[in-house]
């Protein structure tokens, strides 16, 4: 390996190691840690959560290695029309915890859920609503994870030469401890550091862009030699208006659906955190995208003459050719930290829908001991905090060891599913959560068969590339989804 | 947090339900106002009044700099608005009410700190 290589990866290591330590040491912070019932703290983090931790939170469990390394290599072929498609997740934040927010935040106290599983039983007192979110859940999420973890470790290849297995390895050591030592908490603030590593990688990547390029100005002159088809709307005519407006339900309103950004209405201290939440959310996401798209573009003016084998290899060339290794390190974090701050949200959701929804719902009663203490009983065995402290750690560890060593020899049906998953768990989760929080009478069938419908429409449309008036298939799917829902609470609502 | 902050979040049930569906369509609009923008600053604009469409601004053409930059600028700025004076701080801590809750009528009692986490699904 290089020197460059070298120093690049001790920056990157060191970060890691930063993540680890920090991650661990503000999940045992806290005055109210120790009086928590330990799942609340393990899997929602007692509801503590501040503005900025929310925000931070919010932005980096949702903008992933596709915001940094797979956008902006788009961008970079299609010109302008991307960073314009990006720009419409600038409100997406903010849509979630107005919509969702203060109601799931008030919900979730009054019922005690800490999973979004939870609050859906208690919105339908259905089973198979609960069965069905569990599955998809975990069945979704383990996909998303995988290929989070193929996309870091790839990408830690491509720029230091590390072989695939060490780089993912290295990484998802240790965001698989951290999670599972630290929990929810853990979590939330490694996102908090990892949000603010992506501020600081975008305006890197565009610093650099812009001061190699001679300035925007001398960029868009040689833009416009390179790639005369950079400024258009439509790409030169491959970018579709009808396709351009579905992402507008995709990263738009359909993310209301997302179990992912749903349970981070339920963890938050008050509403004055919601309110700054609403606004640092909106400012660091918009400058995210802006900033990492707009370098994207800027690339072909940059990179004249190299081959390259796909758009993936943009952000690395750009990053290769022109930065000196510690900033290259140091903006490396950023993608990571995406892909980081993705993971840790999805693997905890994981382990705590089977910890919660599926073992201590139907397994364990709670009570109390003679000294008035929290024990849970399971069969004749009687389990203290401590036991279930340790054992949402150990499903934690387990699931994320898992998912690693499915990545590690990946079958295609992962990949496969993985397509599926965002499209999936909107269409999956969006008329039971947001039909079941604003109309009354949406019943507990009502909402499995939707649900189910809502996902297998989006899956076959999307395998038959069924695509109506050039929209993508997560619309139409979500549309019969939400209609499915009302008509069968229509037929099977009783009430007076 | 201490009690008589807490006291001051404690407004009725009846004035946060319409306080929240106020702050929801508040919300709803602003997203909508961000699409309109968004579209009759980039597809508009570039479909109808083409030459002004590419017109530079910083090198970048101006369909493109209105929507994109100038659009997060104001819809950063008109959220901050938004939130600081039109929305408000309340308690969580009380039950929806039976207008806005869409639990089933059993769960309109508040088990808080008894279930916190715990509960079975029965």
């Amino acid at each position: 390996m290089s020197n460059y290589s070298i120093i690049l990866l001790t920056v990157i290591v060191i970060y890691l190691v930063f993540n680890l330590v920090f991650g661990i040491y503000a999940s045992r912070n806290g005055n109210r840690a120790k009086a928590n019932h330990p799942l609340s703290e393990f899997f929602i983090g007692g509801r503590s959560m501040g503005g900025l931790v929310l925000a931070m939170t919010l932005v980096a469990t949702f903008t992933s290695a596709s915001s940094f390394i797979g956008g902006p290599g788009i961008a970079a072929s299609k010109g302008l029309v991307w960073v314009y498609i990006s720009i419409i997740q600038i409100p997406t934040a903010f849509i979630i915890l107005a919509v969702l927010g203060k109601k799931l935040a008030i919900l979730s106290r009054q019922t005690g859920a800490i999973t979004v599983t939870e609050l859906l039983w208690h919105r339908y007192k259905s089973h198979l609503v609960v069965v069905i979110s569990s599955l998809a859940l975990v069945i979704f999420f383990v996909a998303q994870m995988m290929s989070q973890f193929i996309g870091g470790a790839v990408l830690l290849q491509t720029i230091t030469g590390l072989p695939y297995i060490y780089g993912l390895l290295i990484f998802a050591a240790v965001v698989i401890i951290y999670t599972s030592v630290g929990g929810f908490k853990a979590v939330v603030v490694t996102d908090t550091i990892q949000g603010l590593v992506m501020v600081v990688g975008g305006i890197l990547l565009l610093g650099t862009v812009i001061y190699f390029g001679g300035g925007s100005l001398k960029l868009a002159e040689t833009m416009d030699v390179v790639s005369p088809s950079w400024k258009t709307i439509d790409a030169g005519g491959t970018i579709e208006k009808p396709y351009v407006l579905s992402f507008w339900v995709l990263v738009g309103l359909g993310t209301l659906g997302l179990p992912q950004t749903a349970v981070r209405g339920m963890g938050f201290k008050d509403t004055k955190s919601l309110h700054k939440a609403m606004i640092y959310s909106t400012l660091v996401m918009g400058f995210i995208m802006l900033v990492m798209h707009l370098s994207g573009v800027y690339a072909p003016a940059l990179l004249q003459g190299e081959n390259l084998q796909n758009s993936d290899y943009v952000v690395v060339k750009l990053v290769t050719k022109f930065m000196n290794p510690i900033v290259a390190g140091v903006f490396i974090a950023a993608p990571l930290a995406a892909v980081m701050s993705t993971v840790s949200s999805l693997l905890i959701m994981v382990s705590s829908t089977i910890v919660k929804d599926l073992y201590v719902n139907y397994f364990i009663k709670e009570g109390r001991d003679d000294k008035g203490r929290l024990i849970f009983k399971s069969g004749k065995k009687s389990l203290n905090i401590r036991h279930m402290r340790g054992i949402s750690s150990t499903v934690t560890l387990v699931s994320g060891a898992a998912v690693v060593i499915l990545t590690i020899s990946p079958p295609d049906l992962i990949v496969w599913i993985n397509l599926f998953a965002l499209g999936g768990l909107e269409c999956g989760f969006f008329a039971p959560i947001i039909m079941g929080l604003y109309w009354k009478r949406t019943t507990g069938i009502a909402a499995f068969i939707s649900s189910a419908v809502g996902m297998i429409a989006f899956i076959v449309m999307s395998q038959l590339k069924i695509s109506i008036i050039g929209m993508m298939p997560v619309i139409p799917a979500l549309i019969i989804s939400v209609v499915i829902c009302v008509i069968v609470t229509l037929l099977t609502n009783k009430a007076a | 947090m201490d009690p008589t902050k807490e006291e001051k979040l404690n407004i009725s049930v009846e004035r946060r339900s319409h306080q929240m569906k106020k702050e929801l369509i508040i919300s709803l609009a602003l997203y909508l106002s961000f699409f309109i923008w968004w579209y009759f600053s980039g597809y508009f604009l570039y479909e109808h009044y083409p030459k002004q469409a590419m017109k530079p601004i910083l090198g970048l053409p101006a369909w493109f700099f209105l929507s994109s930059v100038i659009g997060y600028i104001l819809f950063a700025l008109i959220t901050i608005f938004t939130v600081r004076k039109l929305f408000k701080d309340f308690s969580l801590n009380q039950p929806l009410g039976e207008s806005q809750s869409s639990l089933n009528s059993e769960e309109e009692i508040s088990r808080q700190n008894e279930i916190e986490g715990g509960g079975q699904y029965e």
